[in-house]
């Protein structure tokens, strides 16, 4: 039994450094992909979370002698293929100059461009070029530029109303995902601040 | 045979014990040293900018989160008032990409506004950094034997003072600090939807001096400069591009990565546009982040695409060259540029820079020679030094394994001091050191946060 002594607990101490090598091994592998975290994959949401607003609120009249907004959306985690803006105001009270696509619309097909300058309504829809592969209009952005001309300077105010018609189409999705949206004032005067960038 | 066998029957024992741990010890914490000496001799670190805390912008920061980065630079326009804002964001972004990677942040155009609250939030956790952290600063890593000078400007939003900037370039180079990498938000030259709102001088300051890398975000979209010399505004100047290819040499010009593809929606890019001729790649159907690894004499950029489209790109800059002459200015940059009346400006860290108004031609022959003495404050604290960072980051590290191993690594432990007990009972000489005991899985990692100051450091900034 003395002279095996030294064989058996070879033999032991083999097994046992296997199992370390394979347990090791095992763990070892365990622990390098424990901390890599998949990269999420991501269905457009079905769900309407669409916001359109007009920046800055209230608005005073710029050093140029116009009233500028910037148009904002935000789509959280819809993915919009085109957004049309039913815009209203009083034509008593500004005179429509111009608007265009910016940023996240720019470089996009505009489809409608329509403006009513006795009713004080704004048609302007802008998509995905067709055909182009674009990528979706997404996040929170500027997404247009709105500029009027007031008829007078009395001190007065008046509302520009991005009106609830207004349609935001997103991916997989029929109807509008717009679900709100937010007027602005405009103060009929000159400001003593800058707000015509 | 038996007597002459129980003579070294005492040393079987000890001796597989030590084999099999070795074995065993490599394999669960890889061959000593190697990884040390690999950790020091490159760097990595990311960068992007435009985010927001959309889906798209989740999956970039999982992205970062699984780079294996030393660092991450986010060139502003953090939250689009998603998550809480400035306030809340920051918990957001650290919940996905962690605590122990530095996230060193510059103001955006959306971020002006609150760019201190951001601060707090992702405070700096670079320790020799100078300058005001957020607006304008430098930081060098690693800390000693740097590879890389990260300088981090907002021209446009808070203006750096032209001689600072100036100068934490030119001391980068009379250092022997091999890369020079220069992030801002706003752009310049650009195929998207953004003009030059940096300022042509800026950009021209930087190119005169060959700043190796220039990173940008603002227009939502990945764009990839060819190699420049120079760059004039809504046009291509073919006599700019010193190199069109992917591969670049070093210190003949800059590179200029917008990384604006953050997870906030993409902005189309012209590949028609009059500048387009300076760039070598544009894209804006893909979201990810700009990955870059640097040595001494390469860095090596690759663009990690996260969402959306199928962008790939990559590109190398290769060689010992350390851009021009330290000292020189180009004409036409009036060194108080965008500091009217010292608001928001950054001091020149050294009373004065020596401006030769007939050295105003970038040298071909770089030069090693002395830069207008400009200070270093190291401004080192025990805290949040990147030695600590680095035992910090290994305890981490090792915190992720002993969740799985626990059990494993205290045997181990056990065995490494009876084997040690051992050798000295057998008069054999060991080195000092101690097993690595997992920390318990349940305890707080670590903090690198140094408290919760928004600038650690003593701010040069009025």
């Amino acid at each position: 039994m003395v002279k095996k002594l030294p064989y058996i607990l070879l033999i032991a101490i083999l097994v046992i450094g296997v199992y370390f090598v394979l347990f090791g091994q095992s763990s070892s592998n365990q622990s390098e992909q424990a901390p890599i975290k998949p990269s999420p994959t991501y269905v457009p949401s079905t769900i309407p979370q669409t916001s359109l607003w007009l920046e800055p609120n209230p608005v005073y009249i710029n050093t140029a002698g116009l009233v500028s907004f910037d148009v904002y959306i935000s789509t959280k985690e819809n993915k919009a293929k085109s957004v049309q803006l039913e815009v209203s105001y009083d034509p008593k009270k500004l005179k429509f100059v111009s608007v265009k696509p910016v940023e996240l619309l720019a470089k996009k097909h505009v489809f409608i461009n329509k403006i009513d300058a006795v009713n004080g309504r704004i048609s302007f829809g802008v998509e995905n070029t067709p055909g182009s592969h674009q990528p979706p209009i997404e996040g929170t952005d500027e997404i247009g530029e709105l500029v009027f001309s007031p008829r007078e300077l009395d001190g007065s105010s008046t509302e520009v109303a991005i009106l609830p018609e207004s349609v935001v189409h997103a991916d997989g999705v029929e109807k509008s995902v717009l679900v709100s949206t937010k007027n602005a004032k405009v103060i009929l005067q000159k400001s003593t601040q800058k707000n015509d960038e | 045979m038996m007597n002459k066998y129980k003579k070294y029957q005492q040393f079987l024992l000890p001796f597989f014990t030590v084999i099999l741990f070795f074995a065993a010890y490599i394999i669960l914490h890889g061959v000593p040293f190697v990884t040390q000496a690999q950790s020091s001799s490159t760097a990595t670190f990311g960068v992007i900018g435009d985010t927001g805390a959309s889906s798209n912008a989740s999956a970039v920061f999982s992205a970062v989160s699984n780079a294996n980065l030393n660092f991450f630079l986010h060139v502003g326009d953090f939250s689009y008032d998603e998550q809480g804002g400035p306030s809340g964001w920051p918990g957001w972004v650290k919940g996905i990409v962690g605590t122990v990677l530095p996230f060193e942040i510059v103001s955006g155009n959306h971020d002006d506004c609150c760019i201190d609250t951001y601060v707090q939030g992702l405070p700096n956790k670079m320790a020799n950094l100078q300058g005001t952290y957020g607006k304008n600063y430098f930081f060098d890593y690693p800390q000693t034997s740097a590879l890389v000078r990260v300088i981090m400007i907002s021209p446009g939003g808070f203006d750096p003072d032209i001689a600072w900037l100036s100068s934490a370039i030119d001391t980068a180079r009379s250092s022997g600090i091999p890369w020079v990498v220069v992030g801002m938000h706003r752009n310049c030259i650009t195929t998207g939807q953004k003009s030059c709102e940096v300022g042509s001088s800026v950009l021209n300051l930087l190119l005169s001096k060959k700043v190796d890398i220039i990173l940008q975000g603002h227009d939502h979209n990945y764009q990839r400069s060819k190699q420049l010399s120079c760059a004039n505004v809504d046009t291509t100047t073919q006599s700019c591009i010193v190199n069109a290819t992917s591969s670049y040499t070093k210190g003949a010009g800059t590179v200029i990565i917008i990384d604006g593809a953050g997870g906030n929606g993409l902005y189309a890019v012209d590949s028609g546009d009059s500048e387009a001729g300076y760039f070598a790649t544009i894209n804006s159907d893909t979201y990810g982040f700009t990955k870059f690894t640097v040595s001494a004499t390469q860095l090596s950029g690759q663009f990690v695409r996260a969402a959306g489209g199928n962008l790939s790109d990559s590109f190398t800059i290769s060689g010992t060259s350390t851009g021009t002459t330290p000292g020189l200015t180009p004409t036409g940059i009036t060194p108080t540029y965008g500091c009217v009346g010292g608001i928001n400006c950054v001091p020149s860290l050294s009373p004065t820079i020596a401006v030769n108004p007939s050295n105003t031609t970038a040298s071909p022959n770089p030069s090693t020679s002395t830069s207008p003495g400009t200070s270093v404050n190291p401004c080192l604290t025990a805290s949040n030094s990147i030695a600590d960072r680095g035992e910090h980051r290994g305890k981490h590290h090792r915190k992720n394994r002993g969740r799985n191993r626990g059990f494993l690594s205290r045997f181990m432990a056990f065995l490494f001091q009876l084997i040690m007990q051992l050798l000295k009972q057998l008069g054999i000489q060991v080195p000092d050191g101690t097993f690595p005991t997992p920390t318990p899985s349940t305890s707080p990692s670590p903090s690198t946060e140094p408290g919760t100051s928004a600038t650690p450091c003593p701010s040069t900034n009025p």
